[in-house]
């Protein structure tokens, strides 16, 4: 009854959903110092982001921007929000009350109808996406709700990466041996081909990263509330791989077994009430290494090795 | 190839001035990977080499500098000095004895009688002797490595300190997991962790610094913040681990106020899930 409500929304939300137009353009950034390191900060509101790391001291930028109309974007965000909590109420099986919330929306918020006599429809042009390149440091951003945008970039492998996605789709990122800071709220994380340190969250999505092989320096860490977390790291890497998951199961293709590290065992000397809830499980890879945690709530932790 | 190959080509390599990346071939990438504790070691050259390149220590951590550096030099010339004095004795003793003995107007068997004392007096007074330099030794030693064991301490509450400041999430873990290096007793450490716990953006940060106060013996100082930030922390994970800590080895007046809160609260549905499990094994 649940994936019939859902399918049910999401035919009403496809009906909303409306965009007028895209755009797609593409830019091309050399580098101010090439052969230096180079670092780039994305910050999307709603989209999707690929990255790929080449040989190249250029940056290359592919976008595609469309237009979400506002009204029913606020629409959409108010039935979404309302259908949510009366799904996460418990009492989501109740076709009649989501249909009730969906036709309300839709009489509630309907407006009056203007006169357009005499006026003629302006496309609105100014949907913005800004690029900024200083001493090899880039920055990105489209921080407007309204518009849906596409990113497809190409930078050098050694480019430090820092995104930000807040709706839409996922962020993808391949062969990059830079450092990795990523957070999507809606959309899942996909890397390969990537060293680390990376430091990834993501909320209801999961976070799939594959090493080659894995950045000593600092520590990765990888976190998803409800999302499943899914690594592949290669047989000779030295890590030490921490997994907290409260609710999930945990699956391993290590050769190296999991046991409750440290600290857990101490409390569980010393305290009288012994409380272990998402406690702290650890493999110690090849003599163990640089950390890894993966740490989620509701999901599964599967560590793989290729 | 050995430890001391690999350092001495990161030394190189950081002299150039050009890059502190290591370019490795196959054989030492797989060196490296088998031996923890000298990936350990590398990563503390570049921390280290990294806080000197990009930033100048602010007035106040060269002034800890330094005053560190001189208590570690006082300590070191303490014990060289003591060792240096028993040495002196030792020498002025047995020069006395030797001297006296070659005398030519002692008789043989004198000679024999007295060296048969002096072997008992000298056995025992050596045995007392030993004993006391070997105490004072110790003391001394010991003394030495507590200062050492500070200043080492105290190095990585430095680095901790710098570390925690940096824009990167994944510098600010290698932040907290320098602070798990130290006794946790620097209050400016300290106050910078709970600082960090409270505002930082990463709830990867955020949980490691939680883990790093699951290793203190003690949270009292802290225990009244933790459970204020406990209560109004919005993130599912970190709400949880804020809660655990404080129920794994917080007083049981913050147990009590902790769980009394959470029940009076609205919850979203995993911590109302939280909280449940809680309560059932509470009551057991």
């Amino acid at each position: 009854m649940k994936k019939f409500n859902l399918a049910l929304l999401g035919l009403t939300l496809s009906t909303l959903t409306q965009s007028a137009y895209a755009i797609e353009k593409t830019y091309s950034l050399p580098l101010s110092n090439p052969g230096e390191p180079v670092s780039l900060e994305i910050e999307v509101h709603t989209g999707a982001i690929y990255i790929e790391g080449f040989d190249g001291e250029s940056i290359e930028v592919s976008a595609t921007m469309e237009e979400i109309e506002s009204n029913e974007l606020n629409k959409i965000e108010r039935i979404i929000k309302d259908v949510s909590a009366e799904l996460n109420d418990g009492r989501g099986n109740n076709i009649e009350k989501i249909g009730e919330i969906i036709s309300g929306h839709k009489n509630k918020h309907k407006r009056t109808q203007r006169s357009t006599e005499g006026l003629k429809s302006v496309k609105n042009n100014s949907m913005q996406l800004e690029i900024e390149e200083e001493d090899n440091e880039i920055e990105i951003s489209s921080e407007y709700s309204t518009q849906n945008v596409i990113l497809h970039i190409k930078v050098p492998k050694r480019t430090r990466l820092d995104i930000e996605l807040y709706k839409g789709g996922d962020v993808e990122i391949n062969n990059i041996s830079g450092a990795i800071e990523a957070e999507a709220f809606k959309g899942s994380i996909i890397a390969s081909g990537v060293s680390g340190p990376m430091v990834a969250e993501t909320h209801n999505t999961d976070i799939v990263v594959s090493f080659d092989k894995l950045n000593q320096k600092n520590p990765t860490s990888l976190t998803s509330h409800s999302g499943n977390i899914d690594i592949t790291i290669s047989k000779n890497t030295a890590a030490k791989v921490n997994v907290q998951s409260y609710k999930g199961e945990i699956l391993s293709g290590l050769a190296t077994e999991f046991v409750v590290s440290e600290d857990v065992q101490r409390k569980n000397k010393g305290g009288k009430q012994k409380i272990v809830i998402g406690g702290m499980m650890s493999a110690e890879v090849n003599g163990g290494g640089q950390d890894i945690t993966l740490a989620t709530y509701n999901g599964n932790v599967y560590v793989r090795s290729k | 190839m050995n430890h001391q190959t690999i350092i001495d080509l990161k030394l190189s390599t950081i002299n150039k001035g050009v890059s502190t990346e290591l370019i490795l071939n196959d054989e030492m990438q797989q060196y490296i990977e088998a031996n923890p504790e000298l990936v350990k070691e590398l990563a503390f050259i570049d921390a280290f080499w990294q806080q000197d390149s990009q930033e100048l220590p602010s007035n106040e951590l060269d002034k800890r500098f330094y005053k560190m550096l001189l208590q570690a030099q006082t300590a070191q010339q303490s014990i060289e000095t003591k060792q240096t004095t028993i040495q002196l004795q030792k020498n002025s003793i047995f020069t006395t004895v030797k001297n006296w003995l070659s005398a030519s107007f002692i008789r043989p068997f004198a000679q024999f009688a007295v060296l048969g004392l002096v072997f008992v007096l000298g056995f025992n007074a050596n045995q007392n002797s030993n004993g006391v330099s070997q105490q004072k030794q110790n003391l001394a030693a010991n003394t030495g490595i507590e200062n050492l064991q500070q200043e080492v301490s105290s190095l990585s509450a430095m680095l901790a300190l710098s570390m925690l400041d940096k824009s990167s999430a994944a510098e600010r873990l290698t932040g907290v997991a320098y602070s798990q290096q130290t006794d946790l007793t620097d209050p400016l450490l300290m106050k910078t962790l709970m600082s960090t716990l409270e505002h930082d953006r990463s709830t990867a940060v955020k949980l490691a610094i939680i883990n790093t106060l699951n290793h203190l013996p003690d949270i009292s100082e802290q225990e009244s913040q933790i459970l204020a930030f406990a209560i109004k922390e919005n993130n599912t994970l970190v709400k949880i681990e804020l809660c655990s800590l404080l129920l794994n080895i917080g007083s049981p007046a913050t147990k009590n106020e902790l769980l009394k809160t959470l029940n009076e609260s609205e919850l979203n549905p995993d911590m109302a899930d939280f909280l449940k499990r809680i309560n059932a094994i509470s009551h057991i």
